[in-house]
């Protein structure tokens, strides 16, 4: 397979284009399943091996992944509905040279594409620009010249400027330049999304708005990085996030980073944890959440230096993010004096100055990194809707790279963000495995296709939620009863009186729901699982760490942190010393480059857990690796809660990088270039949006049709459409429902005025009830809720039971849990009954009959328990049947019509085998 | 025995909770939760044929006390004690009713003063002696001479009537001068807790369904410092099908929960996990539940897809979780004389109304038990999904609407594809 490979040349002209093709070559020749088996591969990549060696290569100065219309999975309606069927975005790649540039599209087909190549000067930053969104009062003013590339060129387009002062919109449809932003100062950065274009300057952030390019809005605080990002700011999709050069007490949000300086990670994460000097909010919080281990004087020193930082002019590791919509025009300005309006978060992330940042591809969370590059911080942030100083930021992780000092160029996130892929300037590419929510990755989050909830049923079912609400708030009340603890933090200035602490603390205890003032999640210290290199920067490694490595293919280290790591090569300046690289997820191209000949769909069926991590170097090489997680190799027991380890392996590798010999690939270009034909596609898709595309007019391509045809389609289907949009569950239910007590009883009241037991037990106390109800409360068992068998049973050290209680509670509810270990743990009722105290003389009958009952019941069920069934009707032996059709109609999942109709929809209700969250059986009647 | 602070017109409590008058129920309950040692044996009143009947009712049958929330807005209207023999109550931090002092009329009146002379109800045989905010019942039957109490005896000063050590049999706390005109009133500003509430919900509509949510939110400061100076703000926010995370994260706050839906549940028994067929799906819902709203985001996309809307009834299996949302919708009518008439469906429409307005009966529904979650079975019953116009609608067996789904319009490349297809 390979020496056919190797005997087809990599590279050939582009029908389509006229650009250059690339095909993969495999990078390793051993099959998936023996790569498994063997750690680290001893082959030396056909990437390297494979290519002309003789060949003159151009210098690239930086390599970049890049989001456009090409690649818009949510806008361009190439994409909707076709996950199922493998219709992938392709990667789009940028290469910046010392003349020029390149970009190139590789589809999941794997055949890199040349789409555009120039040579006209050094480029210091391009980017595509997507269609802009439309609106009522917003139309496009270069609809007919997109798709716009903009480019900060050395030779601007009016060539009297300094070089690097000037971006330059080309149309890519026609060639030409639409518009030149002319600036004073160098530019440093360009991004944009479909709402703005954002020109990054020295200490400046200047922001376009993406229809007409006429300025919107400007910030002249930024506090200055030495590099290689000179200004690092993040754009979200509506969020802007940069680096501050103060902090703002009164915009300051909650939270914040905290642990900065952690001395050892053996030693428990909170008891190294300390709050951030350059200021925080609620240290009283944090502090109490440490008493015990941390000294008091570290608190006041920080208050001391936080007061010497306040008047300083320059506070360094100040994050402010924006939101573009609503920040107005003009200058933003985060001062005492401004009010909130547009600042959705202000607060201080890090000690030292911030030198890279980046938003996950959902927006909730931003990853900062500092000039030292030992840690990065990854925050949730956590909005209000009008102000930022009741936003709360979290510091979920740590994300620990190393001790030694390493500038980051690049940060990535998995689609689904469980993985955030860190690069720094020495070609060193850290993967780091988190959760969007926090807490520990382990063999459960990480493990499975896709992402799971925070809690697992085992603690949810074990009510592990409130217990742990229940011992942080606790230790949050410390601080009230306790004033030595509290006195330092809220005694000072700063941090307002204790009296609000206290009621702070009141706050958190009486309210565990809003996310903005719960307990600060604990901080997690995560170290990178893998640390994957460029080749060349080990070509000197090579012969010290002899049988670990290979030749001079790509090669991952599994990085214990602790354990000395291979020995670092400081790169030689000389030799530049730094290494471009940029690095993303997608789903796999090298199943092609590795089976030729097969067919895709046997590869799908393998589930993949984890997306491709494709990490293209200052070479011009693309490299896909595989990551696969696995629980850790040195556990004795793999649990739920099992640390992780991975494994990554080179796939395939495209040689990219640009010859001298190449012509040069400009516009204007063919109507079917991929980039004219997306950037029609979303741009039709945004008229469609905005309701601005007139009837009957045609699609950018035919087979698209008009929009009459879709609303047409649309209502005709409508009426079967529905069935699969219902929504059953759509939270986590909490480990006990309110109504399945034992606090709260439910009753209901009858027109009548008689009062119904709904849940649970207690009717004896229905002859000392209210008096107050109008009618005496009378006590019967509906019939329909069938409340004997429903009913749970015995436990009789019910810890909220009260022992003083002289009133007979004659028949308490508690859960018996059996766990089917063949199947999973399924919780399962089982019925008994307890009668003590004393019955009143009407009701003994009707209980004991119960009783008999639910003892016959309980044989039958202990019995079913060891049945393989991996779960059983409470209801009763005349469901059982039911059930059969009732998994066959669950397994359709998400309502699908077809399952069996049940006879009777209110007697029947059998609890099924379900998963995490609450289950439910959807029983769709009578539909076609 | 639980020792509580009086505050007419306002609230009953101590230093670690009270009840306030206009607090949300699910705050009450999770006071009560809290303290669930202490505060044990809780009745849930309601009506389950018609919930809007009767006042939603709190029993805390240990402690004699009642609260009476609003069956419409479930917001805490009446503070009740019924039974003085089971708590201590102080005013302005002096006890009027325990074991040691009896709540006697004369210690009520040198606890509370002078006021209106009592009103006499002869139906209920109650004396009432009524304070701003604040009204005590004395129980007359003990008394043979009943008729002596008429108001009108002596110039209505029937309160001196009341003879020396009559005790109070009730007490109740509401807001405003009459018990029987009482209202829940506003949410107070402690009651926030820095959550954001929603006054109302709109559902916008365009030609083929809605497009999007119209919130009127309200929201409080709260936290250290913010306290002095917290005022309730009230504003409006929209939020559309296609709108990203930030976008939503911006005009609505974080959610206070994210719930990943789980792939096919039965899947996990199967031997091998092999046999699990890919699916990249993994939408997830941010849960707003003090608006009673929920979101769900495509996971490919990370766009808004759907939105579910919640009426919190009582007798439903989700009661509690979350806050009641009062949603306007907008339903097309097509009726042969009228052309594009809309009728607005709220929260507190039934169903079978719908279905008149609609002048026709909206197709088979879906059952929904939710049955078998782990260790129980549902006791409300099953509710029925009827779709109409891109909204799946929720019913409960009394004909209330338990939850409304919108869903976004289809796919343009959906149809187009299917259409292709030979």
């Amino acid at each position: 397979m390979n020496e056919t490979m190797a005997t087809d040349s990599p590279r050939r002209p582009s029908r389509c284009t006229g650009g250059v093709v690339v095909r993969p070559q495999a990078v390793t020749e051993q099959s998936y399943m023996e790569s498994v088996v063997t750690f680290l591969q001893d082959v030396v990549p056909q990437a390297y091996s494979g290519s002309p060696l003789t060949e003159e290569k151009e210098k690239i100065v930086w390599v970049r992944f890049e989001n456009a219309d090409l690649n818009d999975t949510s806008r361009n309606l190439e994409f909707h509905e076709l996950h199922s069927t493998g219709n992938e975005p392709p990667l789009l790649v940028m290469i910046g040279y010392s003349d020029g540039m390149q970009v190139w599209g590789i589809p999941i087909s794997g055949e890199a594409q040349e789409l555009f190549s120039v040579r006209h000067g050094p480029v210091r930053a391009a980017r595509i620009l997507p269609a802009p969104q439309l609106g009522a009062q917003k139309c496009d003013n270069f609809a007919e010249k997109r798709p716009l590339l903009g480019v900060c060129k050395s030779i601007g387009s009016s060539g009297t400027t300094p070089p690097y002062c000037c971006v330059d919109l080309y149309s890519l449809r026609t060639g030409e330049m639409v518009k030149s932003i002319q600036f004073k100062t160098p530019i440093y950065d360009l991004h944009c999304n479909k709402r703005i274009l954002v020109v990054v300057l020295q200490e400046k952030i200047a922001a376009f708005d993406s229809c007409t390019f006429t300025k919107k809005f400007f910030v002249t605080s930024c506090y200055p990085c030495p590099g290689p990002n000179m200004n690092p700011i993040a754009l979200g999709s509506r969020w802007l996030a940069y680096a501050e050069n103060k902090l703002i007490r009164c915009h300051q949000s909650r939270g914040g980073a905290c642990g900065d300086n952690i001395q050892s990670y053996t030693a428990t994460v909170l008891s190294a944890a300390k709050t951030l000097k350059s200021g925080l909010t609620m240290v009283g919080k944090v502090v109490t959440q440490l008493t015990g281990t941390l000294p008091s004087g570290v608190t006041e020193d920080d208050v001391a230096l936080h007061c010497n930082s306040r008047r300083s002019p320059l506070v360094p590791g100040i994050i402010t993010v924006i939101d573009t919509e609503t920040v107005g025009e003009g200058q933003v300005l985060v001062s005492e004096d401004s009010d909130s309006d547009g600042i959705v978060a202000h607060f201080p992330a890090h000690e030292k100055p911030v030198c890279c940042m980046a938003f996950n591809t959902s927006g909730m969370l931003l990853v900062t990194t500092d000039t030292l590059g030992h840690d990065f911080h990854v925050f949730q942030i956590l909005t209000h809707p009008w102000s930022s100083s009741q936003c709360a930021v979290h510091h979920l992780y740590t994300l620990h790279r190393g001790e030694t000092e390493a500038k980051v160029q690049d940060i990535c996130f998995s689609h689904d963000c469980r993985w955030v892929v860190v690069s720094t300037l020495r070609g060193t590419s850290h993967v780091f495995p988190i959760n969007p929510y926090g807490g520990q990755p382990c063999v459960r989050t990480h493990m499975s296709p896709r992402v799971v909830n925070r809690m697992s049923r085992f603690q949810k079912s074990a009510g592990l939620e409130e217990i742990e609400q229940e011992l942080t708030s606790k230790q949050g009340g410390r601080c009230s009863p306790v004033p030595g603890l509290s006195s330092s933090p809220s005694g000072s200035p700063l941090h307002g009186k204790l009296t609000s602490q206290d009621s702070y603390n009141n706050f958190t205890n009486n309210n565990p729901g809003n996310p903005r003032l719960s307990p600060l999640p604990s901080l997690m210290v995560v170290t990178p699982l893998a640390q994957i290199k460029q080749p060349m920067t080990l070509g000197t490694i090579t012969k010290r760490t002899g049988p670990y490595l290979f030749g001079a293919g790509c090669f991952s280290i599994k990085a214990p942190c602790k354990v000395k790591s291979p020995p670092q090569i400081s790169p030689s300046k000389s030799m530049g010393g730094e290494f471009c690289v940029a690095a993303v997820f997608g789903t796999s191209r090298s199943w092609f480059a590795n089976n030729a000949g097969l067919k895709r769909e046997k590869d799908q069926s393998k589930q993949v857990v984890v997306e491709s991590l494709y990490i293209i170097s200052c070479y011009g090489t693309l490299v896909e690796h595989m990551i696969e997680p696995r629980p850790i190799s040195t556990a004795p027991k793999i649990s739920d809660d099992t640390p992780l380890e991975i494994m990554t392996s080179p796939r395939a590798s495209w040689t990219l990088v640009r010859t001298p010999q190449w012509n040069e690939l400009q516009p204007p270009f063919n109507a079917n270039h991929p980039l004219l034909l997306a950037a029609e596609a979303v741009q039709y898709y945004q008229l469609l949006l905005a309701g601005s595309l007139p009837p009957g007019s045609p699609g950018p391509i035919t087979r698209h049709g008009s929009y009459d045809s879709l609303a047409s389609d649309h209502s005709g289907q409508e009426d079967e459409e529905w069935l699969s949009q219902v929504e059953i569950v759509t939270h986590t239910g909490p480990h006990r429902r309110l109504w399945m007590g034992p606090q709260f009883h439910f009753k209901t009241i009858q027109t009548s005025g008689q009062t119904t037991v709904i849940s649970t037990s207690s009717s004896v106390l229905q002859s000392h009830g209210p008096s107050d109800t109008p009618q005496p409360l009378l006590d019967f068992d509906t019939d329909d809720l069938d409340l004997n068998s429903l009913r749970i049973q015995p436990v009789r050290s019910d810890p909220v039971s009260m022992p003083g209680s002289s009133r007979a509670v004659s028949d308490r509810r508690g859960v018996s849990t059996v766990t089917d270990a063949a199947s999973g743990t399924f919780d399962r009722s089982v019925t008994l009954l307890e009668v003590c105290g004393s019955w009143p003389e009407g009701f003994g009958l009707r209980h004991m009959s119960s009783m008999e009952h639910s003892e016959e019941g309980l044989r039958e069920r202990l019995a079913d328990a060891m049945a393989e069934s991996p779960s059983r009707d409470v209801v009763g032996s005349g469901t059982e049947l039911q059930r059969e059709g009732s998994i066959e109609t669950l397994s359709n999942s998400s309502g699908s019509t077809s399952g069996s109709i049940p006879r009777n929809f209110d007697g029947y209700r059998s609890p099924l085998p379900t998963n995490e969250s609450q289950p439910l059986s959807l029983f769709p009647t009578g539909f076609p | 025995m639980l020792d509580l602070e009086v505050v007419p017109e306002r609230s009953l409590g101590n230093e670690q909770w009270e009840f306030t008058l206009g607090m949300p129920l699910a705050q009450a309950v999770a006071i009560l939760q809290k303290h669930c040692r202490i505060i044990r044996n809780v009745q849930v009143l309601y009506s389950e044929q018609s919930p809007l009947s009767h006042d939603l009712i709190l029993n805390l049958t240990q402690d004699g006390i009642t609260l009476l929330f609003d069956a419409f807005n479930q917001r805490l209207k009446v503070i009740e004690v019924c039974e003085l023999t089971k708590v201590k109550l102080k005013y302005c931090g002096v006890h009027f009713n325990s074991q040691a002092i009896a709540p006697t009329i004369e210690q009520i009146d040198q606890s509370f003063g002078a006021t209106h002379p009592g009103v006499y109800n002869s139906t209920e045989q109650l004396f009432h002696l009524n304070f701003r905010g604040l009204s005590f019942s004395f129980q007359l039957d003990s008394w043979t001479e009943a008729p002596k109490y008429e108001p009108n005896f002596a110039h209505g000063l029937a309160s001196l009537q009341i003879p020396h050590g009559a005790t109070v049999k009730r007490m109740y706390i509401y807001s405003g001068n009459s018990l029987q005109d009482t209202k829940a009133p506003v949410m107070p500003l402690s009651c926030f807790l820095g959550n954001v509430y929603a006054e109302s919900v709109d559902v916008l509509r365009d030609g083929t369904g809605p497009s999007g949510l119209r919130l009127r939110l309200l929201a409080a400061g709260c936290g250290p410092g913010v306290l002095a100076d917290a005022k309730m703000r009230v504003f409006e926010r929209a939020v559309y099908f296609g709108d990203s995370c930030q976008d939503v994260l911006s005009m609505l706050g974080s959610p206070h929960k994210v719930f990943y839906k789980s792939e096919d549940k039965m899947k996990i028994h199967s031997p091998s996990p092999h046999k699990q067929v890919p699916s990249k799906c993994n939408d997830y819902f941010f849960n707003y539940f003090t608006l009673g709203v929920d979101i769900l985001f495509d996971a490919n996309t990370h766009k808004v897809k759907k939105f579910v809307l919640h009426t919190n009834y009582p007798g439903h299996y989700n009661f509690n979780i979350y806050h009641r949302c009062e949603f306007k919708i907008p339903l097309a009518i097509k009726k042969e004389n009228a052309g594009g008439q809309t009728e607005i469906c709220t929260t507190y429409s039934k169903w079978d109304s719908i279905q008149e307005l609609l002048g026709h009966p909206v197709e088979k529904p879906v059952v929904l038990h939710r049955s078998s979650s782990p260790n129980n079975t549902n006791p409300f019953g099953s509710t029925f999904c009827f779709g109409l116009q891109r909204m799946i609608f929720e019913v409960m067996q009394n004909n209330h609407i338990a939850s409304v789904t919108l869903y976004g319009p289809p796919r343009p490349g959906a149809h187009l594809r299917t259409a292709e297809l030979p």
